[in-house]
């Protein structure tokens, strides 16, 4: 593997970019999937912030009665969005950035399957995060502004509201009418029930919603796609499906989630747009024909059967890559190994099977008939099987063993512990005569932001700490970092623990805003107080990547004395990961090699793994020298992907064809004849550069 | 199972005393959730679930106490299996420590453990699931419709003709308060002709979504007079929070009189001045566009409301749909689905300030009218006056019903439960 002769292709000569180390261009053109890794955490981190911006403002319009901090209209929209922005735009890409870094140095591998692919992925996912949050962009000042009048008006009285009013009907450009974007902020929910997404009863801002999950969706097929080939071609010779680390097992089951779950809401999202734009009545029951209202023949029922197809897959989607991370970190802090790693993987993959049959347990109160109800009531108590054996599998890895807790250990075992509230007011929600009284309200809102921020966010915070040194070579600083857990944990429990409570004294979510007499406030500013320690920790987090990023140290290959191959070889590592492709013979071939090996009876010299320390420790032993690696990796030798334009250019093609679509219309007038001319150049862009792609030479 | 024992750690005498400080954040937290849980401050909760006042409640209730209770137990369990594992194992040493893979015999018990929870908690569930389908479907329940409208509710009884002489008129409507008498087995038929809403009254019943295309049923027996707090539980668009109503259950000569009021011309001494508010102002007219009030010339004006359900074109122009039903609206609690108490004051404010007071109502705001010239405050006031003088000379039905979170849940049980029939339509 070491040197593969490349076909020569007769291509025409298309301009491509030189293999730079550093420098923006180099960044635009990579195909290393630890760059793209690091680009994927880092977009996905930014719209953490954006998507905590929303969940702060939510709950600060909550936080007492009949609140005027944001009108219902922006309300809607900033939950809508955290929603949308948290389950697309931070955990999944979070996820995915741990696929790309992990997934290829535990596997052996040099990168995945299809690297530019990979860069394409990435540069798509961009094109339908920027398609949903460019109208976000343009409305957060306008909201922040709106706040500041109101508590101006509270404070001195008015005549400040009326100045800002009079600033945001001031527009230079006349051919924008108004604001541009910041009415069009998606406002109907992250789930968009039809009838509210029809065209009666909505406006544009669902279109941006809708092609905006288009485009997300076209960049998670190409990236689990890849992650599947990857992991089933490209594991190092020996590494049996069972030897594999339980991270990478994580990857090819949500892998395949996606791949199998996507489509469905390709096919939801591809009917709503015609419902919209083409007069089809997929789910209208009812259509107005000169004023009167006729029966269309459509149902409602049909969007929500086709999304929660999608949508419970996705919520896997969602947490196996967290469950993937806490088997991989809870093993190394407790010095043992992970206990009954067939059964962890056996119940991934049983969730993941589960996981497509249980998408009615949302739709519990739609009036679907007692047996539907309960054969799906009956699936729902199933997933809990597995997953209660995975919660005790990660108590019994850490029995018996020599436990550190360091800051990446605190956040796995804090999913451990956090995650099974989540679970448990889950299997409540099973219980339907309970989920009739629970469904909709905050006791949902709680259950969830148990298992998706006590789950998966915990573990996906765990995860920087642990696997930060391997990608920059430096450690994060563990007091912080301990500050950092504990905050989360206490602001976690205080903001959402409080809204069972409140899902018990019968708010429903979505409201946005309630009346005194409800009852309700107590818990809401109980909850508000805890959503500040939230943000603090971040802050803290913030500050603890700034001081990292300032400090001078090295770590070794290893910091943390794991077991996986991705912590044989240098950190950070090499552009070209492994200089020799290791042999596995063992599950945790570090672990093998260092403390078991010599004890073998046979004690054959086996674990290639071993070779790799051991080069690293005496780099003058090595039958090729790091210079000559370095050398062949330059000039193509060692099978490495060059960079290249086109997956940047087919992302950029992808968003001016949909931000087209979405932009011609009367508001902004720039058609021409009637031809969405920025969809046009998009379309052009696309197919050149697909073009371009195809006959781009691979070595 | 001697691979499960723990190595005996020499210093675990000097390591126990260092092991406690690092407990204090773990045990701060819980003393401040174990404080906060306690210290809730006594507000009447109207909307809560675990009040239950009836017997369709009091199942749903049987059930959430038998999960919270198995849920304690394993929550209990697991965490302080977490606990004592994170204290007891501890590193003291650089000693690696025996290398378990696992324990066929463990992974098969928390397997088959969890299972057998599950089949236990199941059982129950299925019974009460079949049990309150089937009783959705009693054919001689008390039938009232339910329409789910952005955003409000209407509310019609087809049992119960507006004008016995005449079933041509339809049956008898109102809006945003479902006056039911005590006892009556309802069966509530949920409609909707524009998105989805979902009828939830926590302490009568759990919620069913309103889909349109389908009718829905959800069923509850009214067995304690009282007025119960209900809401719109499915996010329907801009207003979706103030979608509220009330279900006010009566005694039956209450819900008899209530009746005989609805048909009946509003009493003439609501107002002093005029001494005949049957005849509505002149301004009335506007209204009639998509209001009615049963009883009055007002029914009579105007035949046809607006077929649509009320819509936003794509240009942002309001198209109304039909209103509520103003029969006898001075009896109602609330103006605008629970935005306003009902006073003439704030009449006053919601006709003069529509679209301010309700985000996103189809209403329009005839007073300050965005294109033309309104109606002038002594219309307005005239409104007021005439709105506020339509309700029955000798009180409103349910005036003096405790709140339902405020009924003391032994007066539901201590009720027969043969009395509570279904021969309750009048």
């Amino acid at each position: 593997m070491a040197s593969i002769a490349q076909p020569r292709i007769h291509a025409p000569a298309l301009p491509r970019p030189k293999a730079a180390p550093s420098g923006l261009w180099s960044w635009l053109t990579t195909v290393d999937h630890k760059r793209i890794a690091v680009l994927y955490g880092v977009t996905a981190f930014i719209f953490f912030l954006v998507g905590g911006l929303e969940a702060l403002l939510i709950r600060a319009q909550l936080t007492r009665p009949e609140n005027n901090i944001v009108d219902a209209q922006r309300y809607n929209e900033l939950f809508t969005m955290h929603g949308t922005t948290m389950i697309f735009l931070v955990v999944m890409p979070l996820s995915v950035a741990l696929f790309n870094l992990v997934v290829p140095l535990q596997l052996g591998a040099r990168d995945v399957a299809f690297p530019r692919l990979n860069g394409f992925s990435y540069w798509t996912f961009l094109a339908g995060a920027a398609i949903l949050n460019i109208p976000v962009l343009f409305a957060l000042p306008e909201v922040f502004i709106r706040i500041a009048g109101v508590a101006w008006t509270n404070f001195f009285g008015s005549g400040l509201l009326t100045t800002v009013k009079t600033f945001f009907d001031f527009w230079p450009f006349p051919w924008f009418n108004g604001w541009p974007f910041a009415q069009y902020v998606p406002d109907q929910g992250w789930y968009g029930y039809a009838p509210l997404t029809e065209r009666l009863f909505s406006g544009r801002e669902i279109d941006f919603w809708a092609l905006g999950l288009q485009v997300l969706g076209v960049a998670s097929m190409a990236g689990a796609f890849n992650f599947i080939v990857t992991i089933i071609n490209l594991r190092a010779p020996g590494m049996t499906m069972m030897r594999m680390p339980i991270f990478s097992w994580a990857t090819l089951i949500t892998s395949i989630l996606i791949v199998m779950a996507f489509p469905a809401i390709t096919i939801a999202l591809v009917l709503l747009t015609f419902d919209r734009f083409g007069g089809t009545m997929f789910y209208r029951a009812f259509s107005l024909v000169d004023g009167t209202l006729v029966t269309a023949g459509g149902d409602p029922m049909l969007w929500q059967h086709l999304f929660w197809i999608f949508g419970h897959p996705e919520v896997y989607i969602l947490i196996l890559p967290a469950f993937g991370l806490v088997s991989e970190i809870i093993p190394v802090f407790s010095r043992k190994p992970l206990f009954g790693y067939a059964v962890m993987v056996y119940a991934i993959a049983a969730i993941a099977f589960l996981g497509f049959g249980v998408w009615v347990h949302h739709m519990f109160t739609t009036g679907i008939g007692p047996t539907p109800t309960a054969a799906f009531a009956a699936a729902t108590m199933l997933i809990a099987i597995p997953t209660g054996v995975k919660i005790l599998n990660w108590a019994a890895t850490m029995w018996g063993g020599s436990l550190s807790f360091t800051t990446a250990m605190l956040f796995a075992v804090g999913l451990v512990s956090q995650f099974v509230i989540g679970g448990l007011s889950g299997v409540m929600h099973a219980v339907v005569p309970v989920d009739t009284q629970h469904n909709d309200s905050y006791f949902v809102v709680a259950h969830f932001h148990y298992v998706l921020f006590g789950g998966s966010i915990f573990a996906l915070l765990g995860a920087l700490y642990f696997y930060w040194p391997k990608v920059f070579g430096k450690l994060l600083d563990e007091r912080l970092g301990k500050l950092h857990f504990w905050l989360t944990f206490l602001g976690f429990n205080l903001t959402f623990f409080p809204m069972h409570f409140l899902g018990l004294a019968g708010m429903p979510r979505r409201y946005s805003t309630y009346s005194f007499e409800s009852g309700w406030w107590f818990w809401n500013v109980i909850a508000t107080i805890g959503a500040l320690f939230i943000a603090a920790s971040v802050l803290v987090f913030l500050i603890n990547v700034l001081r990292t990023a300032q400090s001078k140290q090295e770590v070794g290959p290893n910091p943390w004395d794991a077991g996986t191959l991705e912590w044989a070889i240098p950190s950070p590592p090499p552009v070209y990961n492994f200089r020799i492709i290791p042999l596995v013979t063992h599950r945790d071939q570090l672990w093998h090699d260092k403390y078991d090996r010599h004890q073998e009876a046979h004690g054959r010299p086996d674990g290639l793994a071993d070779a790799i320390v051991e080069l690293d420790q005496h780099p003058e032993r090595a039958a090729v020298g790091v210079a000559e690696l370095e050398a062949q990796a330059e000039e193509g030798s060692i099978h490495l992907p060059n960079p290249s334009y086109y997956p940047l250019l087919c992302g950029i093609g992808i968003f001016l064809l949909a931000f087209g679509l979405l932009i011609n219309n009367p508001h902004f007038q720039l058609g021409f004849f009637g031809i969405p001319i920025v969809s046009g150049i998009g379309f052009v862009l696309l197919v050149t550069s697909i073009y371009g792609w195809s006959f781009e030479p691979a070595g | 199972m001697s691979r499960f024992v723990p190595r005996q750690s020499d210093a675990s005498a000097t390591a126990r005393g260092g092991r406690w400080p690092r407990l204090i954040p773990l045990l701060a937290l819980v003393g401040v959730v174990v404080l906060l849980t306690g210290c809730g401050p006594e507000v009447a909760q109207p909307y809560t679930t675990i009040t239950p006042q009836n017997e369709k409640t009091e199942d749903i209730q049987n059930l959430y106490k038998i999960t919270f209770w198995a849920s304690l137990v394993v929550f209990i369990g697991v965490q302080a299996a977490i606990a004592y594992t994170a204290l007891r194992f501890r590193r003291r040493n650089e000693d690696r420590p025996e290398q378990v893979h696992g324990s066929r015999k463990l992974e098969i018990a928390w397997t088959i453990i969890p299972a057998v929870i599950l089949l236990v908690l199941f059982i129950p569930t299925a019974q009460t699931i079949f049990k309150h389908a089937a009783a959705a479907e009693a054919e001689d329940a008390f039938r009232v419709d339910v329409l789910g409208k952005q955003w409000w509710w209407e509310i019609s009884y087809p049992t119960i003709p507006a004008n016995p002489d005449d079933p041509g008129q339809g049956p008898l409507i109102t809006a945003n308060e479902v006056i039911l008498p005590v006892g009556a087995n309802v069966v509530f038929v949920l409609q909707s002709n524009n998105v989805i809403h979902s009828f939830w009254v926590p302490q009568l019943s759990g919620k069913t979504d309103v889909m349109p295309g389908h009718d829905n049923r959800l069923q509850f027996i009214a067995e304690k007079p009282g007025v119960y707090w209900g809401e719109c539980a499915e996010f329907c668009g801009g207003s979706h929070a103030w979608m509220r109503f009330k279900v006010k259950v009566v005694p039956q000569d209450e819900f008899d009189a209530w009746i005989a009021a609805w048909r009946t011309p509003p009493a003439t001494d609501g107002n002093p001045d005029t001494a005949d508010v049957v005849e509505a102002p002149p301004a009335f007219g506007a209204c009639l566009a998509c209001h009615r009030v049963s009883g009055t010339n007002a029914q009579i004006a105007g035949q046809g409301l607006p077929a649509n359900p009320g819509y936003v074109e794509q240009d942002g122009t309001v198209v109304p749909g039909p209103g509520p039903n103003l029969s006898l609206l001075a009896c109602r609690d609330t103006i605008g689905a629970g935005i306003l108490e009902n006073t003439p004051q704030n009449m006053e404010t919601w006709l003069k300030r529509t679209n301010e007071v309700k985000e996103g109502v189809y209403m329009p705001n005839y007073y300050d009218p965005p294109e033309g010239e309104g109606l002038s405050d002594e219309q307005i006031d005239e409104l007021v006056t005439y709105l506020e003088s339509l309700k029955p000379a000798e009180g409103c039905p349910g005036d003096n019903l405790l709140v339902g979170s405020e009924v003391a849940p032994s007066d539901v049980e201590a009720l027969d439960p043969d009395q509570v029939t279904g021969d309750a339509s009048p």
